[in-house]
């Protein structure tokens, strides 16, 4: 080995403190990176895994009403002959959305889902977590998650307000379904009944086989093509037999793999990856400054003995092939540390999204592509800021590096002239010793600036995104109480009435809302909202284009719609309602955080199309607005929940009533899910935050232990050592948290909020003083604990230590 | 000579240190007594590795000794032994009686030549006015009166030197210890630097204890010792 080496070497270990610092700097940007790039396709990939693995199905055709179980047969037999290919598997159930009151008084839609054969279904299979499946007719399982939320012990019994009245079932077991999302993600309540047990909830016989619910599994990939032209195939074939009246119309035809909560997750994970992009390129340029800070100290350091080996005639080129050596062998030591714990950290990350969002399992693993790009770029950064900061020695001839002169300690510059004038010595020292590195003290405090923009900009867009829903339900929803009837009750105006009549009730407005395809776009679940076009209860917030108009077939989107799938204003889009194919044309587009994927037309219009079932007047005709949807205002709001219990049991034909307060939890909570990623990224910016401040710190008080072992030698105490740094580093933070005040919240307007939370729902920018506080008072506390330990380490030399080495 | 005579400002009594180098034991010192009088200037030579910085540094209250014992009578019937001494009671001590000029300077480079002097100033307590007047005359002392606000990056090495000096004197020290003040000097600055010292350290009434291996600048001590091997070998009087 040449000695430039094996000296480079040694050197390494002999400064080990500086040596760590690198290494660390290395692990950043090799485990930040590598975690964060690998998140969202590590859990893309167990969703899709998953889906195969429990057989998850392509097709959920939901009827309007009950068919014979054997009706599965002729759905399976119209796929078969539109694909030319043969079904895997298929279901025929009963599933329901109905109402269930927790324990804390509050009342939740309830899915309830009926399965034949729990042992051995022939699709979306499940995992029983504790207990057994329901047997009898007296019993349900429930939602492992939902169950555990609500303290709904196995083994106990449960009232449930059925159609025929309270019933009581007794829960058997915890179950986890391939089909639907957790209850933390979802806040709905999951039952699963057999076959015996739903018929006793609805008042069937218990030997019926209605169903309400076709599912299709077929092996193999489905295209989207295929996709539509199943759904355009069903709804043909059950059109004809509604016509015979042989069958009730199609509810909804779901896209199980494509709608629901799996296209939440994919578009989380689609937030999840731009949030995850962005970040990586933070982490490189806060590691670059730190790595740049440390070596251009380490160079600095090290100018005499570069003098001395250019003027005893080694090459310049050999000189800087020694340091990218030292570098690169701190590299190796840093990528293999860095490779394991972002293997660990991509662990956590991924598990905590995969239990929220109710995922069976997870797997993780790096992909080829994100490991070449992170182990060069990462190698990349270290060598060029090397280069950069050995830069300024080699512009010195080899006796001016020999002597120490350098251009980096500057003793002049107008600002350290003018730190004559300050009286105070602390102060003076301070500033001038920042002025002394400016390089090193602009790369600080620019990592320090960095790093905590990181941190800060994240929670304001966090906070943004909260807050953007707590504004919307209190500016924009002026009703208290959702209740969801069927359509039959909006032709009887006696049961409108008798809402109105209760106590308490101040005003009630209809809306009607359904799920609603647009043409072409089966993938695309949407609802659609009738809405009164001067609604008092319910105002859209308009972000783009203008209000609908009176009896028109305009149409507003929400930003989901126009941002997902490219709608904009005056384009024209087919939707197909009850199997009814109309027209309508875009004219703005809002911001309802309430139904985040929907379109809002006019109800009057939609009054004005629908024939009233059984009758051959449209609603309009007979007077009345087509509605499901009661928004109800209370005079007084503090007696919700007693009204919201009146109206779940004693007006049986109100299929749920919810206060307001639980669709807004519900909607935070959906919002949440959707940038869950934002917390994990929050708490990495603080760790990053914390080790940017102090290794930078450390670097900076560590390189003048010299110093301050020679003050203490003329009889300088440690305190006073100490305070006079704290000064430096309070200067540092002011300027530090200045900055990061000004620039985090451009970057969370910027750069997080306009480019990735609004995609699902337009965040309006807030300032959390929270967030300002926390962020001040962390800077503060991280600068004071780096301070102190790297104080310490400073100052471990003794007085005739500092002597000899001086 | 007998030791702990009532002149005697610094008594040093049989002391003993040792260094371990890896696997190596260095006995820097080995049982070495001396005395020092008010006012003396005492020249310590020796080959490199005879201890002669580490007495000084024990001296100085820089370093402490494995055994024997350094008694220290700065103010009147105020002894102290150094040996006994904590190490904030060591930095006090420093603070208050020592000055120090070293072969490297060890000046701030951020403080101006005036401000480095004011530094040690500073540690004492002295009222702003009274610092600045003392620094001045310091400065003016040792002939440096003109560069008062340069930096050090802008002073040659000699004037770095007395900008040193000056540092060490401003306090007024009863004790100055001067390691090797003329390594980084050429052999006139070097003269100049030691009469300097001589003749400041008698105008501010210092103890003055000086090391160096120059053996031309032993004739500016009031007594020369010569150490070797951790062990005072030959003691010569320049009366």
């Amino acid at each position: 080995m040449k000695k430039t080496y094996k000296s480079a070497t040694r050197d390494l270990y002999f400064h080990k403190g500086r040596s760590l610092v690198i290494i660390t700097a290395v692990i950043f940007i090799i485990a930040f990176p590598l975690a964060l790039q690998n998140l969202a396709p590590n859990l893309s990939e167990t969703i899709e895994l998953e889906q195969e693995e429990y057989k998850l199905s392509h097709f959920n055709f939901i009827f309007a009403g009950y068919l014979p179980e054997v009706f599965i047969e002729n759905i399976t037999h119209w796929i078969e002959d539109e694909l030319g290919r043969p079904v895997a598997a298929e279901l025929a159930r009963i599933q329901l959305v109905h109402k269930y009151k927790i324990s804390s008084g509050d009342w939740l839609q309830a899915d309830l889902v009926s399965i034949d054969d729990f042992d051995n279904p022939a699709l979306n299979l499940m995992k029983i977590d504790k207990g057994r499946a329901p047997i009898t007719e007296n019993e349900v399982a429930l939602l492992t998650s939902f169950g555990e939320k609500e303290s709904i012990p196995v083994g106990s019994e449960v009232e449930l307000q059925t159609p025929v009245g309270i019933q009581k079932f007794k829960v058997t077991g915890y179950i986890r379904s391939i089909e639907f999302a957790s209850y933390g993600l979802i806040q709905r309540g999951l039952f699963f009944f057999n076959s015996l047990s739903i018929n006793r909830y609805l008042g069937f016989p218990l030997d019926s086989d209605l169903r309400n619910s076709f599912l299709i599994y077929i092996d193999g990939k489905v295209s989207l093509e295929e996709e539509r032209r199943v759904i355009d195939r069903v709804n043909a074939e059950v059109e004809k037999l509604v016509e015979q009246n042989k069958s009730p119309p199609i509810s909804f035809p779901w896209l199980t793999r494509r709608v629901s909560f799996r296209q939440s997750l994919s578009d989380a994970l689609d937030i999840t990856s731009k949030y995850m992009l962005v970040s990586t390129i933070f982490i490189f340029l806060i590691a670059g400054s730190i790595i740049f800070v440390v070596m251009h100290r380490y160079v600095q350091d090290q100018k005499v003995i570069i003098g001395a080996m250019y003027a005893y005639g080694i090459r310049k080129q050999e000189i800087i092939m020694s340091y990218v050596y030292r570098t690169s062998l701190l590299y190796l030591i840093g990528s293999v540390i860095g490779y394991y714990w972002g293997k660990m950290l991509l662990d956590k990350m991924t598990a905590t999204l995969a239990d929220s969002w109710g995922l069976f399992s997870y797997k993780t693993g790096f992909s080829l592509e994100s490991l070449v790009f992170t182990f060069l770029s990462g190698y990349l950064i270290l060598i060029s800021f090397t280069l950069l900061a050995l830069r300024p020695i080699f512009a010195l001839t080899p006796y001016e590096a020999m002597r120490g002169r350098t251009t980096e300690l500057k003793s002049s510059g107008m600002l350290f002239m003018l730190s004559s004038f300050i009286r105070l010595r602390s102060f003076k020292y301070g500033i001038r010793n920042l002025l002394r590195s400016r390089t090193r003290t602009i790369l600080t405090t620019m990592s320090f600036i960095l790093a905590l923009t990181f941190s800060a900009s994240i929670m304001y867009t966090d906070y943004s995104t909260r807050a953007s829903v707590d504004v919307f339900f209190e500016q924009n929803v002026n009703f208290e109480i959702y209740a969801h009837t069927g359509f039959e009750d909006a032709a009887n105006q006696t049961k409108l009435n008798s809402i109105q009549q209760i106590e308490n009730v101040e005003s009630v407005e209809p809306r009607f809302q359904l799920f609603g395809n647009i043409k072409g776009h089966p993938e695309l679940v949407t609802y659609l909202v009738g809405l009164q076009h001067d609604s008092k209860a319910f105002i859209p917030p308009i972000i783009k284009g203008r209000n609908i108009q009176e009896n028109t077939s305009e149409i507003m989107i929400s930003n989901y719609i126009a941002n997902v799938y490219g709608f904009s204003i005056g384009q024209t889009i087919m939707l197909t309602i009850f199997n009814k194919e109309m027209n309508f044309t875009v004219v703005g587009v809002h911001n309802d955080s309430f139904q985040t994927i929907s379109i809002i037309a006019d109800l009057d219009y939609l009054s004005s199309k629908f024939i009233v079932p059984g009758s051959n007047q449209t609603y309009a005709q007979r007077g009345i607005s087509m509605f499901n949807i009661l928004m109800i205002k209370l005079s007084d709001s503090s007696r919700t929940q007693q009204t919201v219990n009146l109206l779940n049991t004693e007006y049986e034909w109100i299929e749920y009533a919810l206060s307001v307060e639980v669709i807004h939890r519900q909607q935070k909570s959906f919002v949440e899910s959707q940038i869950q990623v934002v917390y994990i990224l929050v708490l990495l910016g603080l760790i990053v935050a914390f080790m940017t401040v102090f290794t930078t710190q450390f670097i900076s008080l560590v390189e003048r232990d010299l110093e301050f072992g020679m003050l203490q030698v003329f009889g300088k105490y440690k305190r006073e050592l100490y305070s006079e740094t704290l000064v430096e580093i309070l200067i540092v933070w002011l300027f530090t948290i200045l900055a990061v005040f000004l620039l985090s919240p451009l970057v969370a307007d910027r750069i997080w909020i306009q480019s990735v939370a609004n995609q699902i729902l337009y965040v309006k920018f807030y300032v959390s003083r929270s967030a300002q506080l926390f962020i001040a008072v962390f800077g503060l506390v991280s600068l004071l604990v780096s301070h102190g330990v790297s104080f310490r380490w400073a100052t471990s030399l003794k007085p005739h230590e500092t002597i000899r080495e001086e | 000579m007998s030791l702990g005579s009532d002149e005697s400002v610094v008594v040093v009594q049989d002391l003993h240190k040792a260094y371990s180098l890896g696997s190596t034991i260095v006995r820097a010192l080995n049982g070495v007594s001396l005395e020092l009088k008010q006012g003396e200037f005492l020249v310590v030579m020796g080959p490199s590795g005879s201890g002669k910085s580490t007495l000084v540094n024990m001296i100085g209250g820089i370093d402490k000794p494995d055994s024997g014992s350094i008694l220290v009578t700065l103010n009147e019937g105020n002894a102290v032994h150094l040996n006994e001494l904590s190490p904030k009671e060591l930095t006090r001590f420093r603070r208050q009686n020592v000055g120090f000029v070293f072969q490297f300077y060890s000046l701030i480079p951020t403080l101006t030549a005036s401000e480095n002097v004011e530094l040690a100033a500073e540690l004492i307590d002295l009222s702003n006015s009274e610092m600045k007047k003392r620094t001045k005359e310091v400065l003016e002392a040792v002939g440096l009166g003109d560069r008062l606000d340069s930096f050090p990056s802008q002073l040659s090495g000699g004037e770095r030197q007395i900008v040193a000096l000056a540092r060490a004197l401003v306090k007024r020290p009863k004790l100055l210890i001067v390691d090797e003040p003329t390594g980084q000097l050429d052999e006139k600055t070097g003269h100049e630097m030691v009469q300097l010292i001589r003749s400041t350290s008698e105008q501010f009434g210092s103890t003055v204890v000086m090391v160096t291996h120059d053996v031309s600048l032993k004739k500016y001590g009031d007594r020369v010792i010569h150490l070797s091997s951790g062990m005072i070998v030959k003691e010569e009087s320049n009366d």
